[in-house]
C-alpha cells in the first residue's frame, strides 16, 4: 500500500476546496495512461500564479488544460503532477467595439467570445476544430487555425498582447492593447503555438474585425484529387478576394453539403466575404475556373449556408470515429499531390482517408478510419512515420494530432523540428529550466 | 585582444581587402543611421555572403569585439549606430533577390534588398511585398525584419512580421541556423516571429523568406479636408467603426499642410484644419462599392470638402503632399524631433490636445502628420537647436507624449523601435520582469553583448524615470517622408 499522499494540502491556502479536485474527479485529466495527483481550478491570473510558485518550489510537473479539444497534441508527460485547468479564467476585460480590439481572459472559449462580439457586429476571425469548447488560450498555445486563416491569418496574426504565468509564478506582460507595437521584443510570437512549454497565458489581447456585410461560396466537385488541386491553384493565382479557399478530399467529400450522393474523389470550396458585388465576380471567376479544369459540378452554397460550410470544413476530416488526426505541411504546389499519396498509401493499409487542405498556406488536415480489425497500434505508427517520408520528400511535415495511447507510446507527435532545435531547447532552458510546465511534450523532447 | 592590423588582416582575408573600411577618415561616414545618435566604430566590414557573415562573426565572437548590424541606416532610433569598440556590419552587398516563386507566392532574398526594389522587381509576375514604409526607396529587407517595419498600407494588410515567413540567420558566435521558411506552421517555437523586430540584437538575418500578395486591381483615393482637427479624428473613428479597413488612411495637420503645400502644390488648402487621405485598394468591384461607401461617411463626416482622384495623375498629386511632409518641415524649423508612439484610435484626439497644449505651453512647435488609422502618431516637435535649452525642452515635451500614449493604453514605438532612443521609457511600459523574460530569449540565442549590445533594454539599475538623453532629430531630405 502506498503512503497516502497530500498533494492536495499543498494548495488549500491559496485555493479554495471547490477549486482543488483530487480522487474520482481526476479521471477526465488522464493523458497517456497518466493520472494527476490534483486537478485545480483557478479564478484569475493570481491564483494560477500561486499554483505555479508553489508547484515550482515543490518540484511537481503541470499540464494546462483549456477546453480539452487538442489534448491530443504532443507526446506524453514525462511527469505528471498538476492538471491545471483554466476554463474558470472566462472574463471579457475590456472590449471597445470602436478600437476593434478587446483584452480577454485565456480560458474564455471562442463560442462565448464571438457571441460577446456578434452583439457588436464584429467577429474574431479565428476557426479551428472544436469551436465550441475550445478556449482562446488553447488556440494559441497550439497554433490552431481553420479555413479563414486564407485570408486573416491565424493567432499569431490576431493577438496584439498577452499575459503569462512563468513556470516560477512570475507573472509578465508581451506587446500591448494596440494594434501597431514594436516596443521590445514580439514575445507574443514566442508564446503562440509554444503548448504551454514556456509559460501559462492568462490573458490576450486582440484585433477583431466588423463582421462582414454577407457571405458567399461555392462548392465545385472533381474526379480527380489532381484536377481538384489545380483549380485551386488557379484561384491562387488570380487577385481575387477569397476569404477561404479549401480543398476536400476522400472521406471528407461525404461530409459536405451536398456531398453525400457524390462519388467525386474531391472538392473544392470557395468563400468570398463583403458586399454583393464583390462576392459575385469571385464567385463567377471561380466558377469558370474550375470548369475549366474539369469539375463535375458546380454548387453555389446560398448565403445563410456558408456559415455551416465552414464548420464542416473545419471539422470535417477529424469528425465521428476518426482514430488518427494529423497536420500536414507543404507548400501550396505540393498540396494536391500530397493529398494523392496519402491516399495511395492509405488504400495500401485499408485506412479510411480524409482531407481538408488550406491550400493557399499549404496546411492539410487529414483523419483516418480503420476497416475492420486492421488499426493494431504497431500498423497505425508504421503508417504514420510512412506518411510522414512522404511529407518530408515533398519538403514537409507531419504532425500527430490525436492518435490512441498505444500508437502515441510508438511514434512521435512532431517529427524533427526543422531548424532551430538547440535554439529552441535553449529558450526552454531560460524560461522553465526545471520543468515545471509540459515536460516533455514539445517538440525534441522540450 | 589581438591587435589591430592582425584583425583587419583577418577581416579582409574574409570579405576581401576593399571591404574592410578602417581608416578614421573613411569610419567617419559609419557613424550615424537616421537619428541624431552617433559614434565612430572601430572597423567596418561589408561581407557578401552568408559564410562570411558568419567567419566575420565567429572572428569578432573569439576576440570578445561587438558587431553592429547595419542595413541602409534609415533607422530612426539609433538602433544601427555603432560603437567606438564594435565592428559595423552593413549588409548592403547582399542584395540579391534569390528567388521569386510565383505559384506559391514567396521571394527569398538577401537582407540588402531595397524594400521597394523588390515589389518593383516582382511587378511582372502581377506581385508585390505590401509593407511599405515611407523610407521605402533607401530601407533594406533586413533592416525592416531589424524593426519590424510598417508603413502606410500596412493598415489592411499587416506589418513586416506579417509577411515574413523564414529566415536564415546567424547567431553572435557565427553559428548558422535556418528557421521557419514557406512550409508554414512547422513543428517548434516560432523563432522567425520572435526575431522579426529584435532590432539586431538575437542574430544576423542574412536570407529572408517573404510573402507576395497580387497587385490590387484597382485603387481609389480620397482627400477630405476639414476645419479643425477633432473633426478629422473622428471620422477616423467612424470609418473604422463602420466596419471599413482601407488600404490606408493617412492624416496631415495644418502645420504640415503649412510646410508642404507652397512647394509641393497638392491641392490642400492652406487654412485647413487637417486633411484625411483614405485610400482603397483591391479588386474592381470591391473599390467601387467600398468608394461609394466612403464617399457617402466622409461627406457626412463634417469635412469642409471631400476629393476624389480621379487619375493616377490627381492620385500621385494627393499623396504628393503626404510624402513631401518631412522634407518640408525644414523651411518653417531648423531642427525637429520625430515621436512614433501609439494610442488606440478612440484615443487620437485625447493624445493630439495633450501634445499640442504641451508644446504651446512650452513654446514650442508641433506638427502632425501620420498613420491615423492604426493609432500610429507621429508628432513632430520642431524648434531652433541654437538657442539655448530648446533641445532640453524638445526632447523632454517628447519623453512627455509618450508617456501620455502609454497612459491611454498605447505604446512607446509604433515602428521605429526602442534602439538608444527610448532606452530610458522602457520601464513606462514594461516591469523590470517584463524585461527579464525578454532578456531571457537573448541569452537564449546566445547573445551575451557581442551582438548590437546596448539597446532596446536600459542597463540594469538604470533609474525609472526617463531621461531625454537621445532623440531622433532628423535633418532628412526631400524625396523621404514618414
Ligand atoms: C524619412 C524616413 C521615413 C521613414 N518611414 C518609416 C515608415 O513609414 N515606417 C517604418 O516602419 N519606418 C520608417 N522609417 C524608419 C526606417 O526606415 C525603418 O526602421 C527601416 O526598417 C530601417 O531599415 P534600414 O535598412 O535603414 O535599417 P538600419 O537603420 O540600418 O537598421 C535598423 C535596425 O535593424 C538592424 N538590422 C539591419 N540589418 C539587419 C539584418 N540583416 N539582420 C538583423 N538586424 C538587422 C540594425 O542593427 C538596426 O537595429 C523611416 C525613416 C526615414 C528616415
Amino acid at each position: 500500500m502506498q503512503q497516502p499522499r497530500t498533494l492536495p494540502t499543498l494548495f488549500q491556502s491559496s485555493l479554495p476546496s471547490h477549486s482543488v479536485h483530487s480522487g474520482e474527479g481526476l479521471e477526465p485529466y488522464r493523458l497517456d495512461g497518466l493520472i494527476p495527483e490534483v486537478a485545480l481550478s483557478p479564478k484569475d491570473e493570481e491564483q494560477v500564479a500561486s499554483i505555479l510558485s508553489i508547484c515550482h518550489a515543490e518540484g511537481l510537473a503541470v499540464v494546462p488544460w483549456g477546453g480539452g479539444t487538442r489534448m491530443g497534441l504532443g507526446n506524453a508527460p514525462a511527469r505528471y503532477d498538476v492538471a491545471l485547468l483554466l476554463t474558470g479564467l472566462n472574463r471579457v476585460l475590456e472590449y471597445q467595439p470602436e478600437d476593434l480590439t478587446t483584452t480577454v481572459q485565456a480560458g474564455l472559449t471562442l463560442a462565448t467570445l464571438d457571441a460577446e462580439l456578434r452583439k457588436e457586429g464584429q467577429f474574431l476571425p479565428l476557426d479551428p476544430v472544436g469551436y465550441d469548447r475550445t478556449t482562446l488560450g488553447g488556440v494559441q498555445a497550439s497554433a490552431a487555425s481553420g479555413p479563414l486563416r486564407h485570408r486573416y491569418g491565424t493567432a499569431r496574426d490576431q493577438t496584439i498582447g498577452i499575459r503569462v504565468v512563468h513556470a516560477d509564478g512570475t507573472i509578465t506582460k508581451a506587446g500591448g492593447k494596440v494594434v501597431k507595437n514594436v516596443t521590445g521584443y514580439d514575445m507574443n510570437k514566442l508564446y503562440i503555438g509554444s503548448l504551454g512549454t514556456l509559460g501559462i497565458i492568462v490573458e490576450a489581447s486582440l484585433k477583431v474585425m466588423p463582421l462582414p456585410a454577407s457571405e458567399g461560396a461555392l462548392l465545385a466537385f472533381f474526379p480527380s484529387i489532381e484536377t481538384a488541386g489545380e483549380a485551386a491553384l488557379g484561384v491562387m493565382g488570380t487577385s481575387l478576394d477569397t476569404a477561404f479557399l479549401s480543398l476536400v478530399a476522400g472521406e471528407a467529400v461525404h461530409e459536405l453539403p451536398g456531398g453525400r450522393s457524390v462519388d467525386g474523389a474531391a472538392a473544392l470550396a470557395v468563400g468570398a466575404f463583403g458586399q454583393a458585388a464583390p462576392i459575385a465576380r469571385v464567385l463567377r471567376d471561380a466558377t469558370a475556373i474550375c470548369n475549366r479544369n474539369g469539375a463535375a459540378e458546380v454548387a453555389t452554397v446560398s448565403s445563410n449556408e456558408v456559415t455551416n460550410l465552414r464548420r464542416v470544413l473545419a471539422e470535417a476530416p477529424r469528425g465521428g470515429s476518426t482514430t488518427l488526426m494529423a497536420r500536414l505541411g507543404v507548400r501550396p504546389e505540393s498540396v494536391a499531390g500530397l493529398i494523392q499519396s496519402m491516399a495511395e498509401l492509405s488504400n495500401k493499409y485499408s485506412f479510411n482517408f480524409g482531407a481538408v487542405a488550406h491550400i493557399s498556406h499549404g496546411i492539410v488536415h487529414s483523419g483516418w478510419t480503420g476497416k475492420e480489425g486492421l488499426m493494431e497500434a504497431q500498423r497505425q505508427a508504421t503508417f504514420i512515420e510512412e506518411a510522414r517520408d512522404v511529407a518530408r520528400a515533398e519538403g514537409g511535415y507531419l504532425v500527430l494530432e490525436s492518435a490512441p495511447p498505444g500508437v502515441r507510446a510508438l511514434v512521435d507527435s512532431w517529427g524533427d523540428a526543422r531548424g532551430g532545435q538547440a535554439l529552441m531547447s535553449n529558450l526552454k532552458q531560460q524560461f522553465d529550466p526545471t520543468g515545471v510546465l509540459n515536460p516533455g511534450r514539445f517538440v525534441g523532447g522540450i | 585582444m589581438k591587435n589591430s592590423s592582425d584583425l583587419v588582416k583577418q577581416l579582409k582575408a574574409i570579405v576581401g581587402d576593399e571591404y574592410v573600411v578602417h581608416l578614421p577618415e573613411d569610419l567617419l561616414v559609419f557613424e550615424r543611421d537616421g537619428s541624431p545618435e552617433n559614434e565612430v566604430p572601430r572597423l567596418v566590414v561589408l561581407p557578401d555572403t552568408t559564410a562570411q557573415v558568419s567567419q566575420v562573426m565567429r572572428l569578432a565572437y573569439e576576440n570578445g569585439i561587438p558587431v553592429v548590424p547595419r542595413g541602409a541606416g534609415t533607422g530612426l532610433s539609433g538602433g544601427a549606430v555603432p560603437q567606438s569598440v564594435s565592428i559595423l556590419m552593413p549588409l548592403s552587398r547582399m542584395r540579391r533577390v534569390l528567388d521569386v516563386d510565383v505559384t506559391n507566392r514567396t521571394a527569398v532574398v538577401e537582407p540588402g534588398v531595397v524594400n521597394l526594389d523588390l515589389s518593383h522587381y516582382t511587378e511582372k509576375y502581377g506581385l508585390h511585398y505590401v509593407p511599405d514604409p515611407s523610407s521605402q526607396k533607401a530601407c533594406t529587407i533586413g533592416g525592416n525584419v531589424g524593426e519590424n517595419a510598417g508603413g502606410p498600407h500596412c493598415l489592411a494588410y499587416g506589418v513586416t512580421t506579417n509577411h515574413v515567413l523564414g529566415l536564415e540567420l546567424v547567431l553572435a558566435d557565427g553559428t548558422i541556423v535556418e528557421v521557419g521558411g514557406d512550409v508554414r506552421d512547422a513543428p517548434g517555437y516560432d523563432l522567425t516571429g520572435t526575431v522579426v523586430g529584435s532590432e539586431g540584437t538575437l542574430a544576423v538575418a542574412t536570407k529572408i523568406t517573404v510573402r507576395l500578395m497580387p497587385l490590387p486591381e484597382a485603387v481609389k483615393t480620397f482627400l477630405a479636408v476639414y476645419d479643425d482637427m477633432d473633426t478629422a479624428c473622428s471620422a477616423v473613428t467612424m470609418l473604422i467603426g463602420k466596419g471599413l479597413v482601407p488600404a490606408a488612411l493617412e492624416m496631415l495637420d495644418n502645420l504640415t499642410i503649412q510646410a508642404v503645400e507652397p512647394y509641393v502644390h497638392a491641392g490642400y488648402p492652406l487654412d485647413a484644419g487637417a486633411v484625411l487621405l483614405v485610400e482603397l485598394d483591391g479588386m474592381d468591384e470591391t473599390v467601387k462599392v467600398e468608394s461609394d461607401l466612403v464617399g457617402n461617411l466622409l461627406a457626412e463626416s463634417g469635412a469642409r470638402e471631400v476629393r476624389r482622384a480621379e487619375t493616377e495623375e490627381e492620385r500621385q498629386l494627393l499623396w504628393a503632399g503626404r510624402k513631401g511632409a518631412f522634407g518640408a518641415f525644414g523651411r518653417i524649423a531648423p531642427n525637429y524631433y520625430l515621436l512614433d508612439g501609439v494610442v488606440p484610435r478612440t484615443r487620437l484626439l485625447e493624445a493630439l490636445r495633450y501634445a499640442t497644449d504641451l508644446c504651446a505651453e512650452r513654446g514650442l512647435g508641433l506638427a502632425n502628420v501620420f498613420h491615423a488609422g492604426d493609432g500610429n502618431l507621429h508628432p513632430i516637435i520642431l524648434f531652433d537647436e541654437r538657442q539655448p535649452g530648446k533641445l532640453e525642452l524638445a526632447m523632454r515635451a517628447g519623453g512627455d507624449i509618450l508617456k501620455k500614449c502609454v497612459e491611454l493604453g498605447g505604446v512607446l514605438s509604433g515602428e521605429h523601435g526602442v534602439g538608444l532612443e527610448k532606452l530610458a521609457y522602457m520601464p513606462l511600459m514594461f516591469t523590470p520582469e517584463d524585461m527579464k523574460a525578454m532578456l531571457k530569449v537573448r541569452e537564449a540565442f546566445g547573445n551575451d553583448g557581442l551582438l548590437n549590445p546596448d539597446k532596446v533594454f536600459p542597463k540594469e539599475g538604470e533609474v525609472a524615470e526617463y531621461i531625454p538623453q537621445s532623440a531622433a532629430v532628423l535633418n532628412a531630405g526631400t524625396g523621404s517622408y514618414i
